[in-house]
């Protein structure tokens, strides 16, 4: 009698968990309501979808928001604007300096709004996180790493970028060990990057999705959980504006790094 | 791209980890690719779109504004300097109109004076040729009266001598008188 139950219990766990990874990972199948489940087409994925969306979205908002060239921004336009104005005055040119900075204002800026739009995205059913995906944040941290050394080579030529590396009035045997260590940290930079916002995004769906699921596995007395995602879901809403802003900074701060290797 | 048609045909052996779950760190090049050709061309079309407009408005807003906020402050500088102009016009004007008027009341005063003494002048002359003409009539008419009476008397003498005198009379008469004279 008690060993069925057992595996009944297994098996409904077992069945949570696979729910839960299969709305979180990546999947070539996108199932939308009252529809057979859609195959995608050419090796896309679900996550390259939503990739593709957010990109439409993005320029469609700012296309339809700032049609009319008006000096005075209205409605939607305005909540644009001030987060552009954010991500140009306490991103980047608080990080990389005036001039820099302004240079630097419109990639940040994509960086920023492509990456909540993704994050949000994630929050809507039926859509799917794709910086829940390792391979969009790996992607997304490579380019601020081909910035932080494409930009330093540009400014400061290829020696003075590899001089970087060397720290001034430090007694070569510490060199030795230093040189390598500035030289991965660069890179661990781009890593930290990729896994934080990774992390940050598919951790929050396991949980919502892991609370849900919790309701079958114990049935009624875990309804409470319900409320519990709820509250995990307002959070994520927060979570996905931060975690586009500390991308959006520490990508700031480790190219104003690169690029300035006096600081 | 073909790639990833391939993980996903070979799915469950590709996602699925050392404990039979799916691995969600799985690289799938074709994925990073299509990120970064989607953030690539995004961020070339914001840029056209978006950035660059917003941006280069943004700036012009700021200039705009750093710009009128300093008119104002000019404006207000130069209404004050005016403000002070002004009532050092008025000052002047009341300074200038003060005096005009004293000027006035004096040259009135003086007039005035000139007009009341010529007035005495006149006056005192009329006066003394009243006087004199009264005192002209005066001895007129004291003389007149004189000959008048002399001419009555002439008259009466003459009626009451005609009357009365004969030549005994008359002879001791005029002894009389010539002895009176």
């Amino acid at each position: 009698m008690a060993a069925p139950a057992v595996a009944d219990q297994a098996a409904r766990n077992q069945a949570v968990m696979d729910y839960v990874m299969h709305h979180v990972m990546d999947s070539a199948h996108w199932k939308l309501p009252f529809l057979p489940e859609i195959h995608l087409p050419g090796g896309l994925t679900l996550h390259g979808v939503m990739l593709l969306l957010a990109g439409l979205f993005l320029i469609l908002a700012f296309g339809l928001s700032f049609r009319r060239r008006d000096p005075v921004p209205r409605g939607f336009a305005n909540v644009l604007e001030v987060l552009v104005k954010f991500v140009r005055d306490n991103i980047a040119i608080a990080n990389l300096g005036e001039s820099d900075g302004r240079k630097m204002a419109p990639l940040l800026c994509t960086f920023f709004f492509f990456i909540l739009t993704l994050n949000l995205m994630g929050l809507i059913p039926l859509f799917s996180t794709a910086t829940a995906n390792i391979n969009v944040t790996a992607a997304l941290a490579t380019t601020t790493l081909g910035v932080m050394i494409g930009g330093a080579i540009y400014k400061n030529g290829l020696s003075g970028f590899l001089h970087a590396f060397v720290p001034h009035g430090v007694p070569w045997p510490v060199l030795i060990l230093l040189t390598p260590i500035e030289f991965m940290g660069m890179f661990i930079k781009a890593f930290a990057l990729t896994i934080r916002l990774f992390a940050n995004m598919f951790a929050g769906h396991v949980v919502i999705f892991t609370l849900l699921g919790l309701v079958v596995m114990f049935g009624a007395p875990a309804f409470a959980a319900v409320g519990l995602a709820l509250g995990i879901y307002l959070l994520e809403i927060l979570v996905a504006f931060l975690q586009a802003y500390v991308f959006t900074l520490l990508s700031a701060m480790f190219i104003a790094q690169v690029h300035h290797p006096a600081h | 791209m073909a790639d990833t048609h391939q993980t996903h045909t070979a799915q469950p052996a590709a996602h699925e980890g050392e404990h039979g779950g799916p691995n969600p760190i799985q690289v799938s090049g074709p994925m990073m690719g299509l990120t970064w050709l989607t953030f690539g061309l995004l961020a070339l079309v914001l840029y056209k779109v978006a950035w660059k407009p917003i941006l280069t408005a943004l700036d012009q807003r700021e200039k705009q504004i750093r710009d009128a906020l300093e008119e104002a402050r000019l404006t207000r500088e130069e209404y004050a300097r005016i403000e002070e102009k002004r009532a050092q016009l008025i000052d002047e004007a009341d300074a200038k109109a003060r005096a005009i008027v004293e000027q006035a009341r004096k040259a009135a005063i003086e007039t005035a004076q000139t007009i009341e003494a010529k007035a005495r002048d006149e006056a005192n002359i009329l006066l003394t040729n009243a006087q004199r003409e009264i005192a002209i009539a005066h001895q007129k008419a004291i003389a007149d009266l004189r000959r008048e009476s002399a001419d009555l008397a002439v008259g009466l003498s003459r009626k009451i001598l005609a009357d009365q005198l004969d030549e005994t009379r008359g002879r001791n008469l005029v002894d009389r008188l010539l002895k009176q004279v």
